[in-house]
């Protein structure tokens, strides 16, 4: 399988505990691959995306994306990679309070240098192909948590991630809805080709993906 | 973009509305109370400029006082009624120059105190300070010997009261017990700061009499007008001619620039209050800033992380809150400057003075309000642009 991503011999030690939540760990993601990443608290799942999305550094080993190391590039650099190839879903959604959910939707696309009324026309697409293009107006805190969990994973869609990195996505979602916004992940996965890195403590939902990894507990140093 | 970024900053404010308003407030007042203090110092310059003009930009009346007996006996050589037409004379053109002196003498019309002043002067004056006849004629050089005088309105009036008679051409009048004949009566001539009596309520009498009344024939004041391109230039080259030629010190200056010191004069407290005001309430504007968009971070450190996950850099994560903080800081200038301007104009009216909406003072406003903005807008700014983007978004 075509390899998009892969870590080779990463270890991340928390130098205030002198804890390593990774040691020398190993992980390939292929081409429109989805993966469940599982383990006990504590067990440095959160860590390996953060690790993945380039949000934090490792203290060792080598991150590849397609062919070319990216540890070592500039910050303004691994942003610019964070904005074209990631997507970002985080458990408690995170949308902006005072934007819209039109313009939550836009907010990767500001970064991008795209001019507002593009961002929003890009933003509007995606939102209607979701089906939320009624909520486009609204603020967060006038939407359920399942619609406020659409819209962030919209946001995720509108710059076409590579990758879309998911931190418990459902976690914090009822039964009827958690499978609803599964159901729209794993869709959008296959339709738009891209792989899904998904940290949870679900059973069902990990057995959805392609691969699970467990994790192990941390090891004091 | 600049729509866009007004709008961001404003979903921003009318979610913390209630939390922005108090440092609005504070940079309103503020900056204006920068604002009415820039504007009230623009209107008074520019009251004064009018008075300069009116009162003539390049003239001021000098008095020259000897303080030595060696100085005096130059001073008499030179300045005493007979000599001083040379003297003048020889100041021309650099400098046209018209004697006067106020005479302490009683001024009646038939035995009825006429509560006039006396003035022993050149006929020049008429000329220099563009008084002219309502009724007669104004002294002539020719006049030097003979016992005329012209009069103010307000002395033509008098006469009339006291003689119940409507002319007042001809009459004769007591100066100090010497009678001379009206020969013309001035204009309403608006009172000049500048000078020491008031035309309008004044006698006017060739100098060549002044030794009829056995006064000091000495004449000691001397509006003068000089070709110099400001009044300090002209006071200075004429304080060295006189040093020069009369060897004397002291010579007092009485020009428009004195309007200026008055009205400043006038404005100090209310400037002093101003400034108190605008220091206080701008420092604590950007205290309040300051402590707001601190606090702020805190409370958005979720959205800074995830804007930081979403592709943004520390320049844009500083950028942002920059623009935030220099927005409101904005808002809250250009409320001054509607407050300061309004300030203003009722500072300037209870003046009696003519007020000006003045740009320089709106952009002194807008600038200082951009810079509260700034600095109570960097360290905020700064500060999230450091924060680590999983810490913030595990917060």
């Amino acid at each position: 399988m075509f390899c998009i991503a892969k870590l080779i011999n990463i270890s991340k030690i928390f130098p205030q505990s002198n804890v390593a939540v990774l040691e020398k760990f190993n992980l390939d993601i292929g081409y429109n691959e989805s993966i469940a990443i599982m383990g006990a608290s504590g067990s440095g799942k959160t860590t390996l995306l953060s690790i993945l999305g380039l949000l934090d550094s490792p203290n060792q080993g080598q991150y590849f994306l397609h062919d070319k190391e990216i540890l070592q590039l500039s910050h303004q650099h691994k942003a610019k990679i964070r904005n074209t190839m990631f997507g970002f879903v985080f458990q408690s959604h995170l949308l902006i309070p005072h934007y819209t959910c039109l313009e939550n939707c836009a907010l990767p696309l500001y970064y991008r240098g795209l001019v507002p009324r593009e961002a929003h026309e890009k933003a509007e697409s995606v939102l209607s192909a979701l089906g939320l293009q009624e909520l486009s107006k609204r603020l967060p805190h006038q939407l359920s948590g399942g619609q406020q969990q659409r819209v962030s994973i919209a946001r995720a869609m509108v710059t076409k991630p590579q990758i879309l990195l998911a931190d418990e996505p459902t976690s914090a979602l009822d039964t009827a809805t958690k499978e609803e916004v599964l159901d729209l992940l794993f869709t959008l996965a296959e339709e738009r080709k891209f792989s899904l890195v998904m940290v949870t403590h679900d059973q069902t939902v990990a057995n959805r993906c392609s691969r699970i990894i467990q994790l192990n507990k941390q090891v004091l140093c | 973009m600049l729509i866009f970024w007004l709008k961001d900053a404003f979903s921003l404010f009318k979610y913390y509305r209630t939390r922005f308003i108090f440092s609005l407030v504070g940079i309103a007042v503020g900056v204006g109370a920068i604002c009415a203090l820039s504007a009230v110092k623009v209107v008074v310059n520019k009251n004064s400029e009018q008075l300069l003009q009116k009162y003539g930009s390049g003239r001021f009346v000098a008095t020259i006082m000897p303080m030595s007996a060696k100085e005096q006996k130059l001073v008499e050589a030179k300045l005493s009624s007979h000599a001083v037409s040379q003297f003048c004379q020889d100041l021309l053109p650099n400098f046209q120059v018209v004697p006067y002196q106020l005479l302490n003498i009683k001024s009646t019309q038939n035995s009825k105190n006429l509560d006039a002043v006396t003035i022993a002067t050149a006929s020049d004056i008429f000329s220099l300070m563009q008084w002219r006849p309502i009724q007669g004629r104004v002294l002539h050089p020719l006049d030097k010997h003979d016992k005329v005088a012209m009069i103010g309105n307000q002395v033509a009036e008098k006469i009339r009261e006291l003689s119940s008679a409507p002319e007042v051409i001809g009459k004769a009048i007591s100066l100090g017990g010497h009678y001379f004949t009206v020969i013309g009566i001035l204009e309403y001539v608006e009172l000049n700061p500048l000078l020491d009596f008031d035309a309008n309520q004044s006698i006017f009498i060739d100098l060549n009499l002044l030794n009829r009344f056995n006064a000091n024939t000495i004449l000691d004041s001397y509006i003068v007008e000089g070709v110099e391109q400001t009044i300090p230039e002209s006071e200075a080259k004429f304080r060295d001619i006189i040093k020069n030629e009369l060897g004397v010190q002291q010579v007092f200056f009485r020009d428009a620039l004195v309007f200026q010191q008055l009205l400043f004069k006038q404005v100090m407290l209310t400037m002093k209050i101003l400034t108190l005001v605008a220091a206080i309430t701008l420092f604590l504007g950007i205290l309040s800033i300051l402590n707001l968009f601190i606090i702020l971070i805190d409370e958005r450190k979720k959205e800074i992380g995830l804007r930081l996950s979403l592709g943004a850099t520390s320049s844009h994560i500083t950028w942002q809150f920059l623009r935030e903080s220099i927005l409101l800081s904005s808002i809250g200038g250009i409320s001054g400057i509607v407050f300061g301007q309004i300030t203003a104009y009722i500072i300037v009216r209870k003046l009696e003075m003519t007020y000006y909406g003045e740009w320089k003072s709106w952009m002194v406003g807008f600038s200082c309000s951009l810079l509260v903005g700034i600095g109570a807008g960097i360290i905020p700014a700064k500060l999230a642009a450091k924060l680590h983007p999983v810490k913030l978004i595990n917060s």
